[in-house]
């Protein structure tokens, strides 16, 4: 061998050795995250975005909260069965949009290659996701309410929070709770809900799970979400009389209803959302103190933790990073991610076919994760312990009411007048 | 209310549909692109929505009389349908140029005025909307005096009678024109700033308006800058009464359904000669 030659051997030798432990480094796992940034609903977006980073930065071990709890992903560094693998999230604005939603999903799973993906929060936008995700065959976590979502039989979409008959049942036990123990009266029942995926589903759920109860559903005003002017629509509830009005609105046009409300003096007795406009931050910052007195379905609170500690600890983290409580996106986008870390976890692989594989075999308890009753999979891939939870907005904040033993304060039944406020 | 603020987008459009035989599909874009102005004069400065209708009209007269210049002018020459699908591209120029901007968010500018609630003889109608109506009314008011009394408005008339004869007869048709097109922009000026105390403006809300409007156009009269007042009136009726009466849903569709109506009976419009 001569001089040049072993020179050449070192030098192949050293830059071995300096590429091993990025050989030995764990490949980063990808998860492809559809929410809307942009668009209707960018301040649910940006609390999703806010939720899914947390939990990463948790479960990564760049963030330090819940240590030596049971909580799934405190203590981690990185995937324990994938030699600590870390988590990378790559965000897609869906703007809102079943189509941008659509191709940003098919950009997402051809260009960066997720080994999961999970969105869009709007239902219109993942019912457009679905069949792509389903081609691909990328296990997608969603929190879209829609029924329709699991009843397709697809195999790879798994949701982690309520459906539309998860949610939409709670308000039949809180009326049968406020009548029965509160001796409240009230009389007609109506629906107010725009046209797409999330408000047809809830509208549908209602109007069956009324029926099942004999209680009749006297009108239903659907309504596009492009318009100037929602005084019909309004006039129309005001004249039948409803006052227990459910509604699903996205923001901008619950500002508007919310404002036309005031402006013909509607107040019904109760108006309960499925969540959507009252979630968003900037539907507060509209309409200010005319917010209050709303009631939603809710799925989380932080005064939750005088039955479930942990979630004090981790909200106490959440605000001091954002300045903000934990609400019912951020939440649900932390879970999400436990979820699929869990799995991963289990699958002991970044592959999708394994990712899916575990999914199906889910089995988290409620102190496991944040979503406050747990996630198992029924054979549809929904959340057969997800339950909800009637909150009513008192002072700007979502207040539980219901169930009495979540309760933190007493409802206000019924709202009152505009003129009183 | 809402057909007050119709009837001035409406009068726009009927403007350059007049004088120059052209339909500006771009038009909602102006109206958009005042409503961004409105926001960010709140935005930054904190000026009421309403106040900044003067401010808008000033700088979207720039701003049409500019387009005539560089854009509609080469056109006129041109087929009908170059012109028609010029103003198709300023459209999509105009609306893709403020998503590229501004993002698709939906933004609204805080107003005082829209919070506020009136009860005038038992109907109930909020301060914002009371504003816009007034407010389309007087500048609707400003530019029939304008058309009606000034020596340029009734030059402008007598082109969209006959183009022809007013030149023969001296008129500055080309100067004409750019007036026209920049009152026709500053009204949207002044439409973007009295609906931003209610209504959030997204780089799609140029449909919102745009669609009823044409519908008023065609109903007041094609190229009536009055009857387009009219006409926005009537669609602001038929949208909420019909709505509240019939389904809200199909509050839109009764709207073209009477548009339909008038053309079949009278195929000039309410107003149209």
């Amino acid at each position: 061998m001569n001089r040049r030659t072993s020179m050449v051997l070192a030098l192949i030798a050293m830059v071995g050795l300096l590429a091993a432990p990025a050989l030995t480094q764990p490949k980063d796992v990808v998860l492809g995250v559809i929410i809307p940034l942009t668009g209707p609903a960018p301040g649910t977006g940006q609390d999703c975005k806010l939720g899914a980073e947390f939990a990463t930065d948790m479960i990564n071990g760049a963030l330090k909260v819940a240590d030596g709890s049971g909580l799934l992903g405190a203590g981690w560094n990185g995937i324990p069965s994938l030699g600590g693998a870390k988590l990378k999230l790559v965000f897609a604005d869906s703007q809102g949009s079943p189509e941008v939603g659509r191709a940003e999903a098919e950009r997402l799973i051809t260009t960066v290659k997720p080994s999961a993906t999970m969105g869009a929060w709007h239902s219109g936008v993942t019912v457009a996701i679905a069949p792509v995700i389903e081609r691909y065959r990328i296990p997608h976590m969603t929190i879209s309410t829609a029924t329709e979502l699991t009843q397709r039989g697809f195999q790879y979409l798994f949701r982690v929070g309520v459906n539309a008959h998860q949610g939409g049942e709670v308000l039949f036990q809180y009326l049968d709770w406020i009548s029965k123990e509160h001796g409240k009266k009230w009389g007609k029942l109506g629906q107010l809900h725009e046209d797409t995926a999330a408000g047809v589903n809830f509208a549908n759920a209602i109007e069956e799970m009324a029926k099942a109860r004999s209680i009749p559903v006297a009108l239903r005003v659907p309504y596009s979400r492009e318009q100037a002017n929602m005084d019909s629509e309004i006039l129309k509830l005001k004249s039948a009389g409803i006052d227990v009005l459910v509604q699903t609105s996205y923001t901008s046009d619950g500002i508007i209803i919310r404002k036309t409300m005031r402006k013909l003096d509607y107040a019904p007795a109760l108006i309960f959302s499925q969540g959507g406009f009252d979630d968003d931050p900037k539907f507060y910052e509209a309409v200010g103190d005319d917010a209050n007195y709303g009631s939603k379905r809710q799925l989380w609170s932080p005064v939750l933790s005088s039955t479930k500690p942990i979630l004090k600890t981790v909200n106490d983290e959440f605000r001091r990073r954002h300045g903000r409580d934990i609400n019912d996106n951020s939440v649900r986008y932390i879970t999400l991610i436990q979820v699929v870390a869990d799995a991963l976890n289990r699958a002991k692989s970044a592959d999708s076919q394994a990712i899916q594989k575990a999914l199906v075999a889910t089995d988290l308890k409620a102190e496991q994760v944040l979503l406050v009753h747990g996630v198992k999979f029924d054979a549809k891939h929904d959340n057969v312990l997800a339950k909800a939870m009637v909150a009513q907005i008192q002072e700007r904040q979502p207040k539980i009411v219901f169930p009495p033993e979540a309760a933190v304060t007493k409802p206000v039944w019924p709202i009152p007048a505009w003129n009183t406020r | 209310m809402f057909g007050g603020v119709i009837g001035l987008v409406a009068v726009g459009v009927s403007l350059i549909w007049g004088i120059m035989d052209l339909i500006n599909f771009a038009y909602g874009e102006y109206l958009m692109w005042a409503m961004y102005l409105t926001f960010f004069l709140w935005a930054t400065l904190g000026l009421e929505p309403i106040l900044s209708a003067p401010i808008n009209a000033v700088v979207l007269f720039v701003a049409g009389v500019v387009t005539y210049r560089f854009v509609i002018r080469a056109v006129l020459r041109g087929p009908i349908f170059a012109q028609m699908l010029s103003t198709f591209g300023l459209l999509v120029l105009l609306r893709y140029v403020a998503w590229l901007l501004f993002r698709p968010d939906d933004r609204q500018a805080q107003s005082v005025l829209a919070t506020s609630v009136l009860t005038v003889g038992g109907l109930r109608v909020s301060g914002g909307e009371l504003v816009a109506f007034a407010g389309s009314l007087l500048a609707t008011s400003v530019l029939f005096a304008f058309l009606k009394c000034t020596k340029t408005g009734k030059a402008l008339r007598a082109l969209a009678q006959d183009r022809e004869a007013a030149v023969a007869l001296g008129i500055d048709a080309d100067r004409l024109y750019a007036l026209a097109w920049g009152l026709s922009t500053a009204a949207a000026g002044v439409a973007g700033g009295l609906v931003s105390s209610f209504m959030y403006v997204n780089p799609l809300v140029g449909d919102v308006f745009l669609l009823p409007a044409f519908a008023a156009v065609a109903l007041g009269g094609f190229g009536n800058v009055y009857g387009a007042v009219g006409g926005g009136l009537v669609i602001g009726v038929v949208n909420v009464t019909g709505g509240t009466l019939t389904v809200p849903k199909v509050k839109l569709a009764l709207v073209y359904l009477v548009f339909l109506g008038v053309l079949f009976l009278r195929p000039k419009g309410l107003w149209g000669r």
